[in-house]
């Protein structure tokens, strides 16, 4: 097959203006209400609480919360407050930021079941206290291990997701 | 290509206006057209298929957009096989563009709208992470060593060695170490087992048995097509195995009347973004066993002269080709085309194919679609 | 759970936006266009080989024949005004200071126009058919700014 149409160019010809480009910036900024369920989970985190719901068809109790079960397709009028400490189901070690730069210290963001919570319902979070190279992560973290989250001071807590700043490795 | 000097119109006219060549007919014989992108802010245009509409020759005919995310370019094909199975139309031109290099600085920017702004955004997420922890529950489930991971970014990318549109610097003949010793970007993720940001778009000209019939064209048959949406709310799924993925591929398997894939597909493209979902995605389909296709790798089940497996992306794909979103879902299915009609040239696999599918996958972490095709 | 906030200050919006912008190549046909107009000040018409339709902007297809477009060719004479707007209120909906007219620019014989300002004509005189031709700019770029606005021609 031969090459099909199309013309490449490098980052120079564009840089130096060999060919021509317009920039935009679209000027929109969102405002989101967090809604029922998510406003009350995030009034919890304020308490320093892990709130979660729970089906009253299939009895799951989830976590994140939400107005609905999805898979009952029915409301979801029950809270329950969970505990703050869970486990590490998949973890990962990050150098890269959002727009693509390098990072020397590494994040390491995971998904962490929470405890009293039906089993696999997790959250998205990062964890701490676990070294500042991939191999000094590697020797400390692996799945299945137990965690706690490490809250800010409640006079700092805001009613969000980073009300807690990380979670630790238990035990 | 990495950065094109074309407009999403021009690169959508020439794709477009390449499949109708290629089928020997003119715009005057298409009577409908789907149009195809991933999110529209990686273009920078809102409304991107309208904008690029009449390049992809839909000017003063029934048009309609299908949208599933990194799903969309095989989407696209599904949705333009109903224009025509309907009945309603004989003719549907299918044509899926990206063209990722207008997003600034990165269209990770883009990308991370898609984690929940309340739960998840606030702590600083880039789009790796999803791949990345996804990938960790896969290697750890079936402890998979990363030797694998790098054997199947080795094939793709030397696959795509022979690909008409490989973009430049992508494929190639790397060794394992090399792979294996390129840097981590989201460990296990490293730079060699991911997909590039490129630019480009592809076509399919869908007709229905009786215009075939009556224009002496030789097709290939749209013979299934499935496609599903697992719940976003990912972090509450066992990442391990793509449920999704194989519900839309029995969806398919029934609707070809394929009873065992392992015998009746012959040559498989499935969505390969990284090393790892090409795995992911074989066993989602049933062409391997859960924690199987790992092994099968090393047996070369997968690779192009494989004379008893099952060759899985002769294409190079998405880490060897290039990874315009949905002109990727595209090229995917045109590589089953090309390979069922033997006119794939040098990236022709070995053994006899009679059927074969192409896969994508896209949205959160939660969406399969399956095309089934068939001489 | 669908309770009703009866406090306002209960409400907690969460602000965020998508961190991007674009950069724009102006494609095969774009760079042909602008460069006649930053280097030659020249307004440059694509035609199909197949129907003759000529196009402006010009592009590399014709939309109806689906046939690549050649004979590209400079656009004569004056152009006119298709349509046109009277604006009085900027995008932030601030009062204008002085309305500003934008009018959309055809040539006849060819088809689409160019989106542009008028300047140098009272916006109560401006009707549609009117001819115009570019005020060129001093600096040409290579975008739309290379002509300043279009206005009635001066020997008329």
């Amino acid at each position: 097959m031969e090459p099909f149409a199309g013309t490449s160019l490098t980052d120079q010809a564009l840089t130096q203006g060999e060919v021509l480009a317009t920039q935009w910036r679209v000027k929109a900024d969102y405002a989101w209400d967090t809604g029922v369920a998510v406003g009350r989970f995030m009034a919890g985190l304020k308490e320093g609480k892990i709130l979660g719901v729970q089906c009253s068809e299939c009895n799951r109790t989830l976590i994140p919360p939400r107005a609905f079960c999805e898979l009952c397709f029915r409301p979801i009028n029950r809270w329950v407050e969970l505990r703050d400490t869970g486990v590490i189901n998949t973890f990962s070690v990050s150098f890269v930021n959002w727009d693509a730069t390098r990072r020397e210290i590494p994040e390491v963001p995971a998904v962490i079941e929470i405890d009293a919570a039906s089993p696999g319902m997790g959250i998205l979070h990062l964890l701490g206290e676990v070294g500042d190279n991939l191999d000094s992560v590697l020797a400390k973290v692996s799945i299945g291990k137990k965690v706690q989250a490490v809250w800010k001071p409640s006079e700092e807590r805001e009613g969000s997701i980073t009300d807690i700043r990380y979670f630790k490795l238990i035990d | 290509m990495r950065r094109a000097l074309e407009t999403p119109k021009e690169l959508a006219f020439e794709a477009a206006k390449a499949a109708l060549d290629d089928a020997g007919l003119t715009i005057n014989d298409i009577d409908s057209v789907v149009a195809v992108t991933a999110p529209d802010a990686f273009d920078g245009v809102h409304m991107n298929t309208e904008y690029f509409a009449d390049g992809a020759g839909a000017k003063g005919k029934p048009y309609m957009r299908s949208y599933v995310g990194g799903g969309s370019g095989v989407f696209g094909v599904i949705n333009g096989w109903y224009h025509v199975a309907s009945g309603h139309f004989d003719t549907c031109l299918v044509v899926a563009e990206e063209k990722m290099s207008s997003a600034l600085p990165h269209p990770q920017g883009a990308f991370n709208a898609i984690y929940d702004q309340f739960l998840e955004r606030p702590l600083g997420v880039n789009l790796l992470w999803i791949f990345a922890l996804e990938m960790n529950r896969y290697m750890h489930t079936h402890q998979v060593p990363m030797e694998t991971f790098a054997r199947v970014a080795q094939k793709n990318k030397r696959n795509g060695m022979d690909h008409p549109s490989s973009q430049s610097g992508i494929s190639g003949d790397f060794t394992i170490q090399q792979i294996m010793d390129s840097e981590v970007m989201a460990w296990p993720v490293q730079r060699l087992m991911v997909s590039p940001i490129s630019d480009g778009a592809g076509a399919m000209v869908l007709a229905s048995e009786e215009f075939v019939r009556k224009r002496g064209l030789s097709p290939v048959w749209i013979e299934g097509v499935g496609w599903n949406l697992d719940t976003s709310y990912w972090t509450d799924r066992d990442l391990y195995y793509p449920r999704y993925v194989e519900k839309a591929a029995r969806m398919a398997y029934d609707m070809a009347g394929v009873t065992d894939p392992r015998r009746d597909i012959h040559v498989v493209e499935p969505y390969d973004p990284f090393a790892y979902k090409e795995l992911h995605h074989l066993e989602g389909l049933q062409l391997a066993d859960k924690g199987q296709a790992p092994r099968l790798v090393e047996e070369g089940f997968w690779d192009r002269d494989t004379e008893v497996g099952i060759p899985s992306t002769p294409s190079g794909g998405l880490m060897g080709v290039g990874n315009p979103i949905a002109a990727a879902g595209m090229m995917k299915v045109t590589e089953i085309f090309w390979q069922l009609q033997g006119r794939a040239g040098k990236r022709q696999v070995k053994r006899e194919v009679r059927r074969g599918l192409a896969q994508a996958w896209g949205d959160l972490m939660q969406v399969g679609t399956v095309v089934i095709l068939g001489k | 759970m669908l309770d009703k906030i009866s406090k306002s200050t209960e409400l907690k919006p969460w602000r965020g936006n998508i961190p991007i912008y674009h950069r724009y190549t102006l494609g095969v046909a774009g760079e042909r266009f602008f460069k006649a107009l930053r280097d030659h000040k020249q307004i440059l018409a694509s035609a199909c080989p197949n129907c003759r339709q000529r196009f402006i902007p010009p592009k590399i297809y014709c939309e109806a024949c689906f046939e690549e477009t050649r004979d590209w060719s400079t656009v004569e004479g004056p152009g006119y005004i298709k349509t046109f707007t009277v604006l009085h209120r900027s995008l932030e909906e601030e009062p204008l200071e002085r309305p500003v007219v934008v009018a959309l620019i055809a040539w006849s014989g060819v088809r689409g126009g160019l989106l542009h300002r008028l300047g140098e004509v009272d916006p109560s005189g401006v009707k549609t058919g009117l001819e115009v031709e570019p005020q060129w700019a001093e600096v040409r770029t290579g975008s739309m700014d290379d002509i300043q606005f279009f206005r009635p021609p001066l020997n008329s």
